[in-house]
């Protein structure tokens, strides 16, 4: 039924994106022309990668090539390198092709438009690192996982220095690379114990010897997992690059490393922990949603403290990898207690929201980059009525803040209710640890996505709404460039078609699931327009129990749809002519300027207060003293300052960087410039090597 | 649950919405009536609240000029929301018509829509007491939104499901047993959230003249004519809506679960009953207490949230389903 063979477009994907690397990179008489052949190329590589996605999810075209390399053609050996594609594959690919796709549309727009210096260069980077993520996603062994791990991570680098000619753009790329690699060097040693204990780095043999493995082996990998991908993915305690590093980068970059780029994470656990490893004991899953719940309260939390949009979306990021986190808890859990038909509501629950986060958080950050690219300012306290000038980019911006906010009939609703009814499900095991456990879950989910909401209205309220809070703001009248204003009105389509219709888009999650649980989900149950139903906690599909809930959101869609026309016939009818446009109100109000507009900070107050726990806020308030007779009675001026700490960088990660300094400075002595010292370093690391290989020769495969 | 045929359910839902659209503002004059009575005042006639409406949709519209084009649709699209969200809710027959499509989850987030939209436009102008009603509500909201949750997890764990229709129907078939502790606790937490949500004392003052204590008031400033009409309405919707729930899953009694006339003449009758006393309760409640300090809203929600935990301990205590 396929055309042509998903190897061979595989192939061409690579060899296209591969293409869009040299048009970007090498010398060009036109800057403008190489910068949009190559996002063109990024563009046509995309839709090849949902042209094989679809083949596998649609047609089950699915399976695995070695490519063998000279001199290791070994299967068992560690560096052999295999491309395999499954239905997980398949699924990863169709997020990368589809959600990048729309941002690599919006990137013809942006980044000939918005980035001055040097474009052509970016987006040659641009298309290698779509490229290095469809290679990540397409690895069948461990070698060639962690050699497209690193390109990844490499690339993006250089995206987030783009713009290097600012300090803290270059100190927010150190602190990246350095967590990046810490990272990197965890994943390495989790995939060094699983070669030693398998004998293989290809994940389907890996996968057969990985689950008879002994429990501390099969503990230490799991650790060592979560610290790499949970660093990439950016979850609370590790997240703290993230912050940094996406509001450094142009705003294109943001989009997809914010949109894609975090969810490799996601994909490595579901690869690694769920694949290979088969799940494994009860506190996994509790580390996971511990993890999960602690990254979507302390997202949102600081989210909603922010000024700065892109540091917002950054922190809001942490808050959707803290849900999709707490699902893959939640799947693992119910594994371990065999409850496979449980784990699979909470493992779609986990991939439709790592879709979802995709679509909704990279279609904001190209809202963000439009407004950011116009205003020349990240700082919302400068924005201010950009609906005006912006329409477009306001209204798909408002699309995104609804969704993010899980308002129906919106995607974000769909994954948020079924991860409630995964927690909800709960009740049923009489496992008491984990009813406990998930009821406090489900509290943590609904403060975090109430909060969420705060933050929304606020980014929007701030940014598009009201009066100019600047000149620069009042001056804005050009939209965002029409391929720009296409990828974000694709983007915004697709929250509302994944919304309204989540079951085409969870209907391709089928064979990932049964991979996973074992758990079977056919899609007829859930044709159009039927409820998303699922059996109750016997785990037997019996329809007679009742449901634990269902959800036919086109039926709640349609609904609105008509009580919005009747609504619309009933404003018709009572309606006397149109309205007038008068002065602002404001209970009388002399003339109030836009500095008597709630702010940005003003607006996070209340939330500012309650948590403050959270924040170690310092609230100052100065009172310019007139002087005279009677010192404080006349106050010349008075200025109010509230800064809110970051704790976990001063309390835990100052101390680390401060002692990796010593350490260095000791270390570098060993550095003397003599050949002879180095000469001597060399023959000492043969022999300790040598007499190594002699006393452990028989443990390594 | 017996299956009703397409056209009877689309009946019923029409009807259901009419009931609530018709009888909020009749709810908004008892509260007023009941309030103004107990503090040895007159008040006004009962009837009141519709002749408001009435005069508010024959008004001229009038927008801020600095305000955008959200302004006109967004207390539509809140009004709407409120309005979708009748058809989810047992009212005085089990199945709900749409119950199979929605369950409280989606009410929770048909609510949220509503007050996401009335938020933003409150910013919309670009006055000072709209940002400060929009910031309250949210946060309001924000604290609100777990113990909405939790109540429902409470609620739905004896009959395991998150369907109100199917929470009504258990309750039902256990007779006087349904008033458990746990029963009675979730929904004591019900009850504080229905007074945060609909903007009551000692949340909010739904009768203040100062700017400076205002919540839901501060942010309709700016607005008259039809859109401050549905605005009105809405808020009297969404009473109905929590105060329906509230006694539907404690008094489910009297709720038809067959057709008949006697039987849906009862549930009618009753659900009138349920949801006048739940207004004069809270009309006598406004008496009694003084608003709070808004940052004191914060204790009311914690308190909430520990009931409603409490409900879904003794749930687990007395084991789930028996």
């Amino acid at each position: 039924m396929a055309f042509v063979a998903p190897f061979d477009l595989v192939g061409g994907a690579l060899v296209v994106l591969v293409a869009s690397g040299g048009a970007g990179l090498l010398p060009s008489a036109s800057s403008r022309r190489a910068t949009v052949g190559a996002l063109s190329l990024a563009l046509l590589g995309c839709l090849l990668l949902v042209a094989v996605a679809l083949e596998v999810l649609l047609g089950g075209a699915a399976g695995t090539i070695t490519v063998a390399l000279p001199g290791f053609q070994s299967a068992s050996n560690a560096l052999s390198l295999a491309i395999v594609l499954g239905p997980l594959q398949g699924l990863f690919l169709l997020l990368l092709g589809a959600v990048g796709g729309a941002i690599t549309l919006a990137s013809v727009g942006y980044v000939p438009a918005y980035v001055h210096e040097r474009p052509a260069t970016l987006a040659g980077i641009y298309g290698l690192f779509v490229g290095s993520m469809a290679l990540l996603v397409l690895s069948g062994t461990a070698f060639l996982f962690l050699v497209a791990w690193e390109g990844m991570t490499l690339l993006s680098y250089v995206m987030v220095v783009h713009e290097h000619g600012s300090w803290d753009v270059r100190r927010a790329g150190l602190t990246y690379l350095v967590m990046s690699h810490a990272a990197a060097a965890a994943l390495l040693a989790g995939f060094v114990v699983l070669y030693v204990g398998t004998g293989s780095t290809n994940f389907a043999a890996m996968s057969a010897e990985a689950r008879a493995l002994p429990e501390l082996t099969r503990d230490a990998v799991f650790v060592a997992m979560v610290l790499g991908f949970g660093t990439k993915a950016g979850v609370v305690p590790l997240h703290v690059w993230l912050p940094e590093a996406h509001p450094a980068a142009p705003s294109n970059v943001s989009s997809i490393m914010s949109g894609i780029m975090i969810k490799m994470g996601v994909f490595g656990l579901l690869l690694v922990v769920f694949e290979v490893l088969g799940g494994g004991p009860l506190w996994w899953g509790f580390v996971l949603l511990v993890l999960g719940a602690a990254s979507a309260l302390l997202g949102v939390l600081n989210a909603i403290a922010q000024h700065d949009v892109k540091r917002l979306l950054a922190f809001s990021s942490v808050e959707n990898i803290g849900i999709i986190f707490m699902a893959l808890g939640t799947a693992l859990v119910f594994l371990s207690l065999g409850w496979p038909a449980l784990a699979a509501v909470a493992l779609l629950a986990a991939i439709l929201h790592t879709f979802n986060h995709a679509m909704f958080k990279g279609l904001l950050f190209l809202g963000a980059g439009a407004v950011v690219g116009t205003t020349g300012t990240r700082d919302m306290e400068q924005m201010g009525g950009l609906a005006r000038g912006m329409p477009r980019t306001a209204i798909a911006f408002l699309f995104g803040a609804m969704a993010i906010s899980a308002l129906p009939p919106l995607n974000g609703f769909v994954s948020e209710w079924l991860l409630f009814q995964a927690f909800f499900a709960s009740f049923g095991t009489g496992s008491l640890a984990t009813e406990v456990a998930f009821t406090a879950a489900a509290g943590t989910l609904a403060l975090a996505s109430g909060l969420a909401a705060y933050c929304f209205v606020k980014a929007f309220g701030v940014i598009f709404l009201a009066r100019p809070r600047s000149e620069v703001a009042r001056s804005v009248r050009s939209d965002a460039p029409a391929a720009m204003q296409g990828g974000m009105i694709a983007l915004a389509g697709a929250c509302v078609a994944v919304g309204v219709f989540p079951v085409l888009l969870l209907s391709t999650f089928a064979g990932t699931v049964r991979t996973i649980t074992g758990a079977s989900y056919s899609t007829s149950p859930w044709a159009w327009g039927a409820p998303l139903a699922f059996p109750s906690a016997s785990g037997a599909a019996t329809p007679s129990v009742p449901p634990h809930g269902s959800l036919a959101i086109g039926v709640v869609a349609l609904l609105l749809m008509v009580v919005l026309l009747a609504a619309t016939v009933l404003r018709r009818v009572t309606s006397n002519g149109s309205p007038a446009r008068r002065p602002m109100w404001d209970c009388g109000m002399d003339a109030p300027t836009p500095r008597m507009e709630y702010t940005a900070s003003g607006y996070a107050q209340p939330i500012l207060r309650l948590f403050s726990v959270f924040y170690g806020a310092h609230p100052v308030s100065e009172l310019g003293d007139l002087g005279g007779a009677r010192p404080g009675v006349l106050q010349k001026t008075v200025r109010h300052e509230s800064e809110v700490d970051y704790p976990l960088m001063e309390q835990v990660y100052s101390p680390i960087v401060r002692l990796v300094r010593e350490l260095a400075r000791r270390v570098s002595r060993l550095q003397s410039g003599g050949i002879h010292a180095y000469l001597a370093y060399m023959v000492l690391t043969l022999v300790v090597l040598l007499v190594a290989s002699r006393l452990f020769g028989g443990v390594l495969p | 649950m017996t299956a009703l045929a397409p056209g009877v359910q689309f009946l019923l839902l029409v009807f259901e919405v009419a009931l609530v659209l018709g009888i909020s503002p009749l709810l908004v004059g008892i509260m007023r009536r009941v309030k103004a009575r107990s503090q040895r005042r007159l008040g006004p006639p009962l009837l009141q609240p519709y002749r408001d409406l009435r005069k508010l949709f024959r008004k001229d519209r009038i927008y801020a000029e600095s305000a955008s084009t959200l302004t006109p649709y967004a207390p539509w699209i809140s009004f709407v929301a409120l309005v979708s969200a009748v058809p989810f809710l047992p009212w005085f027959f089990v199945p709900a018509p749409l119950g199979f499509a929605g369950d409280l989850i989606v009410v929770v987030g048909l609510l949220a829509l509503s007050r996401f939209m009335t938020a933003l436009a409150a910013l919309d102008a670009g006055s000072t007491f709209g940002g400060m009603g929009s910031t309250r509500d949210m946060w309001i909201g924000a604290l609100a939104e777990p113990t909405f949750l939790l109540v429902i997890f409470a609620w739905g764990a004896p009959s395991g499901s998150t369907q109100a229709s199917v929470i009504v129907e258990h309750g039902l078939s256990l007779g006087l047993a349904h008033l458990s502790p746990a029963l009675l606790l979730a929904s004591t937490a019900f009850g504080v959230l229905l007074l945060a949500e609909t903007g009551r004392l000692p949340v909010d003052n739904p009768a203040t003249h100062l700017e400076l204590t205002m919540v839901h008031e501060a942010m309709v400033l700016e607005y008259t004519g039809q859109d401050l009409a549905v605005i009105e309405w809405g808020k009297g919707i969404k009473f109905v809506l929590l105060a329906g729930l509230l006694t539907a899953v404690l008094l489910p009694w009297g709720i038809a679960t067959a057709l008949g006339a006697g039987a849906l003449a009862l549930g009618v009758g009753l659900l009138l009953v349920k949801l006048s006393s739940t207004a004069w309760l809270v009309g006598h409640l406004e008496t009694r207490v003084a608003k709070w300090r808004l940052f004191r809203v914060a204790d009311l929600s914690t308190l909430a949230v520990a009931l409603a935990l409490g409900s879904i301990a003794l749930t687990y205590l007395v084991g789930v389903g028996s």
